[in-house]
């Protein structure tokens, strides 16, 4: 049952993700990796055997650790490339002042 | 039907029949039902040894089918499918009424899951146990429907076609499982209440009125009749300790004959065949307090010429033990070779979990618990085929029996064994379906409710579309029959379970024509806008550049030579080599952003530069020498001419001397296909970088959000969608093999066309518009 528990929750997580898409409260470039990691976890939550299986031929003994892993590979690549893209944004804005500063310099 | 339709239909069927091919048999031979029926079949019986709760109807039909198909297994599963292709067809019927009028997307999307949810559904895959009346009883039930909403709009002639096939099938379905009649029935009341609500005024209009009354008295005739005229000879009498599925089972095993007398401790121990210990133990069971399992059966193994041979007991309750604790229970009584069957019938439509798996076995249940081997040997002619750690309940008879029954074998073994993959699947996919079963029919009483209200109340109204009222209607009918028929079932004692299931197909047909209700037909695609007073005359062509020093100087002498009416724009997008030189030298105006924006960035900054120079027109042109100056001339000439919003320079609309290379084309083609699937619109060229924009699309273009990251079919769709008028217009192009192009290696190209694909969908997603008004 808890299976279906499980369901449920990623197919929220899913729709959620998707009315997010369209209520233009999230570009669609970005939408692509999040929606795909909801779809691993629906096709994880009803086929949960895989990770058993994927584990014992990794050499994992205890398959639940696959799961955790997984999920912090997933999360540490979306912060990874949140914190390039903040980074370059920093240099961006920083580039627009100067910009900025320059142009009302000129103005006067 | 066109081509197109015939071959998806063909593909259709055969999938199905794969599926039902694979999953034998959907009739098991787990009872002596089937015995019996064919012994009616076969006239060795009268019909009314059939129960008198099933009456005629499937018998018949049975014999239909043997007829037409062969007397074995096989042939009966052929008429299923053929009675299974009906059910689909005629809610198809029922669905394309309803989704006449939405955008194509959602009627994709609509067919999709009801397909998903009629081949993929327990009745193929899971429910093994699933008797024949279940196979045809949706499809009648579905005619039903569909004939009652027929009938409130049907005129003179056809009024009494329905008037007749709706008593005639509602007739057949008492007669098939007189638990399924309410769902019929049911939509004959409402439909009924729907033409007294429409205020009849003629003669014909009156009679269609009368018909509930008419069916209920067509019924009751046909019941006393059946009674009175045909004989009845009820079942054995033994039926009083057991239940009927039990007698049955026992009734069929011809190589036994069920022992009568009272089972006590005297008895069992003048019997000549049990061994001692076998002895003891089985008084051990009856002296045993635990109630449970006191209810014996011995039975008197007969070889052919009738001899008793040997003795097997059955253990049989009629009340739900726990499977663990039965088992638990011959373990420590230990009982040799014991055959269990725990009587049962399936309390629930998750009467598939039972098939699968062992646990929770609800109210009464039958299975065979032990767990055999393969083998059929001289000793046991009920077996249990396991499958990997699960037992799968299928009953299989050893060729001896076989012989007798009409249902010949034809290698059972074989055909019994569902493939793995397939079972696999459908464990996995299971639990989904049973989920969905529950949700709908927990939605059901208040879908029901809501839609006939709004019917009643919108029919009353005078501002309403004939279209939706029909479609409330309809609505209505399936809900409340739907509702009814569960309704019914909890009352007599029943809970949902498989005699609900019968409800399911017409429910999901109704719940995804409640899809069609709500979504807006995109109505601006159709009409084509007329801009009035559209001038044309400023004119501005944008030119992304990104180190394009060996080209960009060219291009810019050829606009100036072939395109004198435009004024030209570059966007240096943070050039590294001497492009910004040149620009100054030729005297274009550029504009150098502080950063580097990459392609979608510097287009849409050339827009936000016309927008803002009041610009009436712009053209988006290649900085890398591929695109002719000349032909832009075409893109602004097809816009003067048609008024459209954005003109497309296509280079495969007609035949031109470009040379594609191969993947871009595969690119090309992919891309205008699925543009043509969701918005019903040829586009050859969705990837051409060289378009001509309305000042409509460059407002737009300008809005946040809008300009995606990476522009291509995806933007295409986007307007399409919208509404936008879009033309396309051939035009010639050069190869240019000079440069960085912005698709080389192997990686980008993939990933983009990833991003790009991901995008076209949930575009589309995007603007799929619910609306909840009726009124127009």
């Amino acid at each position: 049952m808890s299976n279906i528990f499980f369901i449920i929750i990623s197919g929220l997580l899913f729709i959620y993700i998707l009315k997010s898409v369209k209520d233009n409260k999230m570009p669609i470039y970005e939408s692509f990796l999040w929606v795909l990691g909801s779809i691993s976890i629906i096709v994880l939550s009803i086929f949960p055997k895989i990770i058993d299986k994927i584990a014992i031929k990794l050499g994992i003994n205890y398959p639940p650790a696959l799961l955790f892993t997984l999920c912090i590979i997933f999360l540490s690549m979306i912060i990874f490339r949140n914190s390039r893209r903040i980074a370059h944004l920093q240099e961006k804005i920083t580039v627009l002042a100067q910009e900025i500063a320059i142009l009302k310099g000129n103005k006067k | 039907m066109n081509k197109k339709q015939i071959i998806i239909g063909m593909i259709l069927i055969i999938l199905l029949a794969i599926l039902f091919y694979s999953t034998l048999p959907i009739i098991s031979p787990d009872s002596s039902l089937y015995y019996n029926l064919s012994n009616i079949v076969n006239r060795q019986t009268s019909f009314s040894y059939w129960n008198e709760v099933r009456g005629f109807t499937l018998p018949v039909l049975i014999a239909i089918i043997t007829t037409l198909f062969g007397n074995n297994i096989l042939g009966i599963n052929t008429g299923l499918l053929l009675s299974y292709l009906l059910l689909i067809f005629v809610n198809l019927k029922i669905l394309s009424i309803t989704l006449t009028k939405s955008n194509k997307s959602v009627k994709i999307i609509s067919y999709t899951t009801f397909i998903l949810f009629f081949t993929l559904n327990p009745l193929i895959i899971g429910y093994s146990h699933t008797l024949l009346t279940e196979a045809f009883a949706p499809l009648f039930i579905s005619l039903v429907i569909l004939f009652s909403w027929l009938f409130i709009y049907s005129d003179s002639k056809k009024t009494g076609i329905y008037y007749i096939s709706i008593i005639l099938l509602n007739i057949l379905m008492w007669f098939l499982k007189e638990p399924y009649f309410p769902i019929c029935f049911i939509s004959v009341i409402i439909s009924t209440i729907f033409v007294i609500i429409r205020k009849p005024k003629s003669k014909h209009e009156k009679i269609k009125v009368t018909l509930p009354i008419l069916t209920l008295v067509c019924l009751i005739f046909s019941i006393f009749i059946w009674q009175n005229i045909l004989e009845k000879k009820h079942v054995s009498d033994e039926s009083k300790n057991q239940s009927f599925l039990a007698t049955s089972i026992l009734d069929g095993l011809t190589n036994f004959r069920h022992i009568n007398e009272n089972i006590n401790e005297e008895y069992i121990n003048k019997n000549k065949h049990l061994s001692n210990s076998d002895k003891q133990k089985l008084i051990n069971i009856l002296k045993d307090n635990d109630k449970k399992y006191k209810n014996f059966i011995l039975l008197e193994k007969l070889n052919i010429k009738g001899d008793t041979i040997g003795n097997e007991y059955l253990l049989l309750t009629n009340q739900t033990p726990n499977l663990n604790d039965v088992l638990v229970f011959l373990k420590r009584m230990s009982i040799e070779n014991p055959l269990l069957v725990i009587d049962s019938y399936a309390s629930n439509y998750l009467a598939t979990i039972n098939v699968f798996k062992a646990k929770h076995i609800g109210h009464r249940h039958y299975h065979p618990v032990k767990t055999f081997e393969e083998s059929f040997t001289e000793n046991k002619s009920l077996g249990l085929v396991t499958f990997e750690e699960r037992p799968i309940y299928w009953w299989a008879w050893s060729n001896d029996i076989a012989k007798d029954r009409p249902y010949n074998s034809m290698h059972l073994e074989k055909i019994n064994k569902p493939h793995k993959l397939i079972v696999k699947i459908a464990e996995a996919i299971n639990p989904i379906f049973l989920l969905s079963f529950k949700l709908i029919f927990l939605s059901v009483p208040f879908l029901s409710i809501y839609y006939f209200v709004r019917t009643v109340y919108l029919r009353k109204n005078k501002k309403i579309i004939e279209h939706k009222i029909r479609i409330l209607e309809l609505l209505s009918i399936i809900f409340i029959s739907s509702f009814g028929h569960v309704v019914f079932h909890a009352m007599m004692g029943a809970i949902i379970d498989r005699y609900a299931y019968v409800a399911y197909p017409v429910t999901i047909t109704g719940l995804i024509a409640i899809l069609s209700l709500h979504t807006k037909v995109n109505e601006k695609t159709k009409t084509k806008t007329k801009n009035m007073s559209q001038k044309y005359d400023k004119i501005l062509v944008t030119i992304p550049a990104y180190n394009e020093e060996k080209n960009i100087s060219k291009v810019i002498d050829e606009l100036r030579k072939d395109f004198k009416q435009a004024d030209i724009l570059v966007i240096n997008d943070c050039s590294t080599d001497n492009t910004p030189n040149i620009l100054k030298d030729k005297n274009v105006t550029f504009v150098t952003p502080p950063f580097n924006m990459k392609y979608s960035g510097a287009v849409q900054t050339g827009i936000r530069y016309a927008k803002e120079h009041n610009y009436n027109c712009v053209i988006q042109f290649d900085g890398d020498g591929q695109h002719v100056a000349k032909e832009a001339k075409k893109l602004l000439d097809k816009m003067k001419k048609s008024n459209c919003d954005l003109v497309i320079g296509s280079r495969f609309i007609q035949k031109t001397d470009y040379k594609h290379p191969f993947f871009r084309k595969v690119g090309t083609v992919f891309y205008s296909s699925i543009i043509k699937v969701f918005t019903d619109r040829v586009i050859t060229d969705p990837t051409s970088g060289m378009q001509c924009l309305n000042n409509k699309i460059i407002d737009y273009y300008s809005k946040l959000g809008v300009y995606p990251e990476f522009p291509d079919a995806n933007l295409i769709t986007d307007l399409i969608l919208k509404g936008y008028y879009i033309e396309e217009v051939s035009v010639e192009m050069r190869l240019n093999e000079q440069g960085v192009s912005m698709h080389s290696g192997i990686i980008k190209p993939i990933k983009y066309m990833i991003i790009v694909t991901y995008s076209i969908f949930l575009i589309v997603i995007k603007n799929i518009e619910l609306e909840w008004k009726y009124y127009e």
